[in-house]
């Protein structure tokens, strides 16, 4: 086992500094060393189910020491500057004041085309209209706009707006959500009242929703 | 913070289980690869009864040896033991001698794993 913990160890350095090397875009929604995490403990823990004559702890054991080092490292890159920048989760600023950083671009080897591309889908069609583009750690690209491209909040139009919140799930397929309707400021006397009022029961109910502003949806099994 | 104490400790405690597990698998080979040795070259009245007593303590030490050595190197063992007795009982000297070396080359494999330096 000596050497399945010394194999487990060199083997997770080792596809560290792969995929550091490789760069951030093949990172996706996962920070460096949950993506090395996550593919070895999948090829780690089938070996046990697949081969009857490898012992259970020999999947237990990297699937521990993964998830030790994983844990270990997580922490210690919080307080240790230059391991953040050893395993390079730094973010990178690709576009600032709508001028794309050609640099930057060529470092972590993203052509213009695929910068472009990820614009769109964050519904940006003009670069310039861009005050930062940001490549961040996990390997995804957030778009700060220009004030003059954003859409106009209600403060600097200079509107007083209720605040609405989120809606909030009271009730689905006549089962009452407790912990919603109390986030919501309600109770179950209010619901009782409400439904009373609407001539419904809570049985009929399929969906009642409330924001934290007040409002409140109610969509019934029957057809109106 | 505290995940990452705990983390370390577990990694800790992972690398202690390995060290410990390692020095009882070296152990018991180690006894194993003895009493293979230390049959004689030729078979005698006492070589059955000291297979005998080789094949008794690795019964005994099977379900440790288990957790950590793959199920096909210990039936190796536990076969090749079986032939040799066989030899041993038949006369058979040549098989027996080649056996019995085969047999310390299996021993020697329970502990590969063991082994940082093959």
């Amino acid at each position: 086992m000596s050497v399945i913990l010394f194999r487990t160890l060199v083997i997770y350095a080792f596809l560290m500094l792969t995929m550091r090397f490789m760069g951030k875009r093949q990172l996706g929604e996962l920070e460096l060393s949950e993506l090395i995490t996550a593919l070895l403990l999948s090829e780690v823990a089938s070996l046990p189910i697949t081969n009857q004559d490898i012992p259970l702890s020999h999947a237990l054991l990297p699937i521990l020491t993964l998830m030790a080092l994983e844990v270990l490292l997580s922490g210690l890159i919080l307080k240790l500057p230059f391991l953040k920048k050893l395993l390079g989760v730094r973010p990178a600023i690709l576009i600032h004041r709508g001028k794309i950083d050609r640099d930057t671009l060529q470092s972590i080897r993203i052509s213009t085309d695929e910068l472009i591309s990820q614009l769109r889908l964050k519904d940006v069609t003009d670069p310039g209209d861009v005050e930062y583009a940001i490549l961040e750690p996990n390997g995804q690209i957030s778009v700060i706009l220009s004030s003059h491209a954003r859409p106009a909040t209600t403060k600097e139009l200079g509107l007083s707006v209720k605040e609405c919140g989120i809606m909030h799930l009271l009730v689905s397929d006549g089962q009452i959500n407790d912990k919603n309707l109390q986030m919501a400021g309600k109770d179950r006397r209010w619901l009782e009242k409400y439904l009373k009022d609407k001539k419904t029961t809570l049985e009929d109910v399929f969906v009642l929703m409330a924001d934290d502003g007040g409002r409140v949806q109610l969509h019934t099994r029957k057809k109106s | 913070m505290k995940a990452s104490v705990g983390g370390g400790i577990l990694l800790l405690i992972l690398v202690i289980l390995v060290v410990i597990n390692a020095g009882y698998i070296h152990s018991v080979t180690d006894d194993l690869s003895r009493r293979i040795s230390a049959l004689p070259e030729t078979p005698d009245e006492s070589t059955v009864n000291h297979i005998e007593n080789f094949q008794k303590l690795l019964s005994q030490k099977y379900p440790l040896l288990r957790l950590s050595v793959s199920f096909s190197q210990l039936d190796r063992v536990s076969e090749l033991s079986e032939t040799l007795m066989g030899y041993a009982q038949s006369g058979a000297w040549a098989d027996y001698r080649v056996t019995r070396a085969l047999l310390l080359n299996a021993i020697e494999d329970m502990s590969r794993l063991e082994r940082l330096r093959q």
